[in-house]
């Protein structure tokens, strides 16, 4: 197979200045059983090394401690809604306590309402969940990761229902980034390496300013606010929901979610719980766009969830909850807070009395 | 797992069915998503494969045969790439002229890596043209040059005269090569998950403001500078290394870009593999510099407003191939009125920073699709900007600083080990701390940590994958 090389290939020259390397064939073989036996060693270790991580006793003895007849339960969504603040001065001291963590969706919540809100010493009254769109049912999103181990921390050693969940609905892509979450434990130290990254970087601009753990970047969010982004209406688009249309197939995904688990541990406990559907950012003229088939999937939960006699109330639309008030596409700005706290309890205000 | 498997049974195949079953598992891997694309892959893979042939038997239609090889791969990216935006040039000209005419219904989804198995397949029909190579008779070792699954989707852009004869050849397990392999990968992905993906999110938190400081958007455009090469060097790393564990020597494609010391000199170190087919296939047909001034600048903005069209189907990809053109063009006409300080080492680092600066003005073209919002941003006055945009801008250059820093060391051990290779005639002894297997073996577990520790809560794909 002789080529005809006529004139020398530019890929030639290129190659002719390339180095090359002097390895002998058995110290490379060597060297590649060693780098791939470092690469594995924490699978060989698995069982010493892996440990689920612990459950984090901290909510449980804070609400056994503060005995709330109210419990707030979701994500940032209603950490930058609801202030604790605002609701012990209109409902009193230790009434409330609003458990939330960022990134946390349906599997988190789940885990929250049934190892810490119904395994308290004193039962709440009344348990609000908070949610967006689909995402009752979508009971992997966010569950891998960094995610996967605020579940754990709030997980015991069996979870039966959990596992059976997440066994129902994983592909294999997050199975692998599970298993791989398994086989590196090391992943789990990933929030301190990103503190000491954020604080390096603070010192360049602030030095001795900024203390470590702190969110550095949160001193510029006024630069990043709202008003100040671009394409707000395509970033809503794009932020309206997923586009896999068997996921508002209400209908098919309840059994595959923990839905059905949160009714029953509800009703085994005897808290009344309200499944409170937040607001998108509106248009500037009116609600959010709905979809058919988002509209179709919250009037099957809708219809659900009252067969089930769980409560539940929907802020889309809110005449309130106007474009100035949010910060982003889910959040609410920060000094109104207190207001959509008022507002809350003025639009629940049934479930207080 | 796909990788770990097609590995294991590609070296235990008898040698004669390891090219088929490559080609095989090429095709799984492109059709898995999307398997109407393969009809693509297929019509390029045949059609060049057919001119080839076709050149090789009836010579006297050699340049007929050419010319259908080049036309087939050029019409399918005309359909399938530029279609879209020729359409929707034209309804906004007609709009121009007062003339309304709706947008096309249907509009045409972009395959992933159609202009890499384009270039490549016209590549193949040149070389055979123009007597460089041989036509192929075994249609299975031209569908495995254009089907290769780790170059398939973001290059590199390989060439007949190189990969062909090694798919014909024998090939052994190297354990060398594999090492060299696995290192490679583990470097690329270390480049993707760690430094790409986390720089990503300085970039696209920037970008989405309307009207960003001008410090904030510089350091925006500092952090799009660091993704893009990371991100794609990353990816030609795993592709380089994934080929040298099926016992194949892939192009290198990038040589520390922002070390150039002038635009052509970027050139010859950013996608080289584009670069240098942009050179072959392009620039020297047109005549190259053979001629006047005013000539060889000529070829030389065709060359480069084809290479920013080869980019994407998009006004501001044009007019960053037409700024690099320009920046060439000057930089030639410069260079012959002071020859002189072009040859001052010690303006070296000076001439590395000015075209770093360079560069990055050509990334915000490259960033920003929409001209208008181009515009705003040349508009941006340094004095305009607050106390806390300085402040912002300085941390966020600073935490993308800090993500560079395994780039900058790679680029000193890179150094070191020309150098050393150029005292030693070209080769590494594997004497020198840098040179070690040991040292190497543990930089590559110390990278993995790295991308167990550090890498980005989510990650993209590939920004090269859209082109």
């Amino acid at each position: 197979m002789a080529d005809v090389d006529k004139r020398p290939s530019v890929i030639d020259e290129e190659e002719a200045r390339a180095e090359r390397l002097a390895i002998r064939p058995l110290s490379a073989a060597a060297a590649l059983g060693v780098l791939l036996c470092i690469l594995a060693l924490p699978a060989f270790y698995r069982p010493t090394l892996y440990g689920k991580l612990p459950f984090d006793r901290q909510l449980l003895g804070e609400i056994n401690r503060k005995k709330p007849d109210y419990v707030f339960i979701g994500n940032s969504m209603l950490g930058t809604r609801i202030d604790e603040k605002t609701l012990e001065a209109r409902l009193g001291v230790n009434c409330c306590d609003v458990i939330w963590t960022g990134g946390a969706e349906s599997a988190w919540e789940h885990q929250v309402l049934k190892n810490v809100v119904a395994a308290a010493e004193h039962r709440p009254k009344v348990v609000f969940v908070f949610f967006r769109d689909v995402y009752l049912t979508r009971v992997t999103y966010r569950t891998n990761g960094a995610y996967w181990w605020k579940i754990e921390r709030m997980s015991h050693e069996s979870e039966p229902e959990l596992m059976q969940a997440m066994r129902a609905s994983r592909t294999w892509q997050d199975n692998l980034e599970y298993d791989f979450g398994l086989l590196y434990p090391l992943q789990k130290r990933r929030e301190v390496a990103d503190y000491g990254l954020e604080w390096l970087a603070g010192q360049a601009v602030a030095p001795g300013r900024v203390p470590y753990g702190a969110p550095v970047a949160g001193r510029y969010s006024d630069l990043f606010s709202l008003d100040k982004l671009k394409g707000v209406e395509a970033a809503d688009d794009a932020a309206s929901g997923p586009d896999d249309s068997a996921l508002y197939d209400f209908a098919a995904r309840l059994p595959q979610s923990l839905l059905p688990s949160m009714v029953k541990v509800a009703k085994d406990a005897g808290i009344k719980l309200v499944f409170v559907r937040v607001q998108r950012r509106p248009l500037p003229d009116g609600p959010p766009p709905q979809s058919a088939q988002l509209r179709r999937y919250i009037d099957a939960l809708q219809r659900y969830l009252a067969r089930e006699g769980v409560g539940y109330y929907d802020f889309t639309g809110d005449p309130e909850l106007t474009l100035d008030r949010y910060l982003d596409g889910d959040h609410i700005r920060a000094d109104w807070k207190p207001q959509s706290t008022d507002l809350f309890l003025r639009r629940l205000e049934s479930q207080f009395q | 797992m796909f990788l770990v498997a097609v590995f294991a049974a590609h070296w235990l195949l008898p040698r004669a069915a390891r090219n088929l079953f490559l080609v095989i598992a090429s095709y799984f891997f492109y059709g898995y998503i999307h398997p109407w694309f393969l009809y693509l892959l297929w019509f390029v893979t045949l059609a060049v494969y057919g001119c080839g042939i076709g050149m090789d038997t009836l010579p006297r239609y050699r340049r007929a045969f050419m010319l259908l090889g080049i036309g087939a791969c050029l019409g399918m990216l005309g359909v399938f790439k530029y279609a879209n935006f020729f359409a929707d040039n034209v309804v906004a000209a007609l709009h121009g002229l007062g003339m309304e005419i709706s947008q096309p219904l249907i509009r045409i989804a972009l395959p992933v890596g159609i202009s890499f198995f384009a270039f490549q397949g016209m590549s193949y029909v040149i070389d055979v043209y123009r007597g460089d190579i041989r036509a192929r008779r075994s249609l299975i070792d031209v569908a495995l040059f254009k089907a290769f699954f780790p170059q398939l989707v973001a290059g590199p852009i390989e060439r007949a005269t190189h990969f062909l004869p090694q798919i014909e050849q024998r090939r052994d397990f190297k354990p060398e090569l594999a090492l060299e392999g696995v290192l490679l990968m583990i470097w690329g992905f270390f480049k993707k998950l760690v430094i790409a993906d986390n720089v990503s999110i300085v970039a696209n938190k920037i970008f989405a403001l309307s009207h960003p400081a001008f410090p904030l958007l510089w350091a925006g455009v500092f952090a799009f500078c660091i993704q893009i090469f990371a991100d794609f060097s990353g990816y030609t790393d795993i592709a380089r290394g994934t080929a040298k564990l099926f016992g194949f020597n892939l192009i290198e494609n990038f040589r520390h870009p922002y070390l150039a010391s002038s635009p052509v000199d970027f050139w010859r170190r950013w996608h080289i593999s584009l670069s240098t087919w942009l050179r072959d296939y392009v620039y020297i047909p047109l005549g190259g510099n053979r001629g006047s001034r005013l000539f060889s600048a000529r070829n030389v903005m065709i060359t480069f407003l084809l290479s920013g069209l080869w980019h994407g189907a998009s006004w501001n990809y044009v007019l960053w191939g037409g700024y690099w053109g320009a920046l060439i063009v000057v930089y030639n006409n410069l260079n012959r009125f002071t020859p002189a300080w072009g040859r001052t080492r010690g303006l070296l680092p000076l001439k590395i920073l000015l075209m770093f600066a360079l560069t990055n003005i050509g990334w915000l073209m490259f960033r920003e699709t929409d001209l208008q919002q181009l515009l705003t941003y040349f508009s941006l006055s340094p004095f305009a900007a607050s106390p806390l945009d300085w402040e912002a801008a300085g941390y966020f250059s600073a935490l993308v600083a800090i993500y560079s820093i395994p780039l900058m060391l790679h680029m000193f051990m890179d150094r070191e080990r020309a150098a050393a290779a150029a005292d030693a005639g070209g080769v590494i002894s594997g004497r020198g701390l840098i040179h070690t297997l040991a040292f190497r073996t543990a930089t590559a577990t110390a990278l993995f940590g790295g991308i167990l520790l550090l890498r980005a809560a989510s990650s993209a794909d590939f920004i090269y994958f859209q082109f």
